[in-house]
């Protein structure tokens, strides 16, 4: 009797531990995700303003954008269905709620072995309003840190001192667009 | 009673004739360490003056067709000489006005006839391109074309005869999803029919596979992707053997990947094949589709023979009977084009 009480107790702090764990785990995730909220994000000099088709030096739209709450998007310009699905949807949607004083930037990953690809074959299925800054070398993530398997949090906001605020892609989660708007209106 | 006697034995014999005739056709195969061979150190870079973005591979004749599925130039499709890979010249020009290409797919090789048939997934056609014009002209244009099927075109092709054309087709099924299917399209009609055997397992994205025709051996061959599996059919679309790796219908999320390219060496079977993860992630965590690094070898019964790991991942492959060379395309050399020399026996 006393061993079948033993047992039923090990076996209580068995689940009791990996249930534990498992919690444990499941928050250090969300800690990680978190941490994008503390980041403050630069723009590389080594990207350049791809614009009709020409390229100018990112210093051009700099004093555009500086001091400016902006919606930073990243893209990668190695298939037609990235341009069309991802950066032409998110421009269209973003355009919906940002206000006269907002930017909305699209870093374009494209590289360099495939520029040529791209501008012949991509380019012109690129139908935005935003500022599209090209990357040849993952130069802005890899600056800031950002390099992730998670196309969620490719996509976020940066306040007037390129703080990041808020993350997520509205293409995958409809509903934070409306948080998306909520700060945009605060 | 007597009647039910003879009807009981006979439908035994019935049983166990269907039986045995499914087990013939079924082949099962594990690969082996004792019977790999590794090959890395046998490869032999072939330096063009030319520089190829990822290509598909073909031959026809004394020529190697490189077809760049990611141009870096105006043309993209460029013929080297196969005994000595030097260059000879380009064609297939890219553009939107006639007889240009918008988006290069497949070629269709007509060794008889001297033709290649050049998918262009832009302009929704098959050019016909003849070889002799395009040896004597480096700025031909195609002039004769066919419409490709809309709700249901080859993607992977062999030339049967001159007007029958069979391969592996895309089915559209709305504007999102796709499934495969053998298909014969007839080239004066520009019609495309399904056709033949199809795995009753293998189906939805599973349904994705390689295509081999061999006129010569009277079969065809495919080779799945997320289905461990290879079907061997003969030129009337009855299957002939299917062909199980050891996770045949393990892969049930498809986040595994198995056979690529399939063709004939010798009076051999050579398919490249992967057994690992459909992608990995690079060091800027952005997924890529895995490749094969290693060919498994069958008779034409099906029957495994050997492994032969080349030790380097390659995109693509074609034979060369003559010179018994296998010619690929790497990912992971500093030169794309390659090849061994093989001899099965």
């Amino acid at each position: 009797m006393r061993n079948r009480v033993l047992y039923i107790f090990l076996i209580f702090i068995v689940i009791n531990i990996s249930s534990c764990n498992f919690e444990q785990r499941e928050c250090s995730n969300e800690n990680a995700n978190d941490t994008l909220l503390t980041k403050t994000v630069i723009f590389p000099n080594s990207l350049l303003q791809l614009e009709a088709n020409k390229f100018k030096k990112v210093d051009s739209i700099k004093t555009a954008i500086d001091g400016k709450i902006k919606i930073i998007s990243i893209i990668d310009g190695n298939c037609r269905k990235c341009i069309i699905n991802q950066l032409n949807s998110l421009d269209s949607i973003f355009n919906n709620i940002l206000y006269n004083d907002n930017k909305l930037i699209f870093i374009l990953n494209v590289n360099k072995s495939d520029s040529a690809f791209f501008m012949r074959n991509f380019s012109s299925a690129i139908n935005a309003k935003g500022i599209i800054l090209w990357d040849n070398y993952y130069n802005f993530e890899r600056e800031n840190k950002l390099l992730t398997s998670n196309i969620n949090l490719r996509t976020f906001m940066v306040n007037s001192e390129n703080k990041i605020i808020l993350y997520g892609n509205p293409i995958f989660h409809p509903k934070l667009i409306g948080r998306y708007q909520e700060y945009l209106e605060k | 009673m007597k009647n039910i006697r003879i009807f009981s034995v006979l439908l035994v014999l019935f049983v166990f004739a269907c039986k045995s005739n499914t087990d013939e056709k079924s082949k099962y195969f594990e690969e082996k360490e004792s019977k790999t061979i590794n090959v890395s150190d046998k490869i032999i870079d072939i330096k063009t003056e030319l520089i190829l973005g990822k290509s598909v591979l073909y031959i026809i004749d004394s020529i190697l067709i490189v077809e760049e599925y990611r141009p870096v130039d105006d043309k993209v499709i460029h013929l080297f000489n196969k005994n000595t890979f030097k260059y000879i010249t380009s064609t297939g020009i890219l553009g939107k006005g006639p007889g240009e290409i918008g988006r290069c797919g497949k070629i269709g090789i007509d060794i008889k006839n001297g033709v290649l048939w050049v998918q262009d997934h832009g302009k929704r056609v098959m050019w016909k391109f003849l070889l002799d014009s395009v040896l004597n002209n480096e700025m031909y244009k195609p002039t004769k074309k066919i419409p490709l099927y809309k709700d249901l075109f080859l993607v992977r092709l062999g030339i049967l005869n001159d007007s029958i054309v069979l391969g592996k087709a895309v089915h559209v099924i709305d504007n999102g999803h796709f499934d495969m299917h053998m298909a014969k399209l007839n080239l004066n009609i520009g019609v495309a029919e399904k056709y033949g055997y199809g795995h009753p397992m293998a189906v939805g994205k599973k349904s994705n596979s390689q295509f081999k025709l061999s006129v010569e051996n009277n079969f065809y061959i495919n080779s799945y992707a997320f289905c461990d599996l290879m079907t061997i059919c003969n030129l009337e679309g009855n299957l002939k053997y299917n062909i199980y790796g050891p996770d045949w219908l393990k892969n049930k999320d498809n986040r595994k990947d198995y056979f690529h390219q399939v063709n004939i060496i010798d009076n051999y079977i050579i398919a490249s094949y992967v057994d690992g993860p459909a992608f990995l992630y690079d060091k800027n965590k952005r997924p890529y589709g895995n490749s094969p690094s290693r060919f498994l070898i069958f008779d034409f019964k099906g029957n495994y023979i050997k492994t032969i790991e080349t030790g380097h991942k390659f995109i693509n492959f074609c034979v060369d009977d003559e010179n018994n060379r296998v010619i690929m395309y790497f990912n992971d050399r500093e030169n794309p084009l390659g090849y061994i020399n093989l001899n099965i026996d």
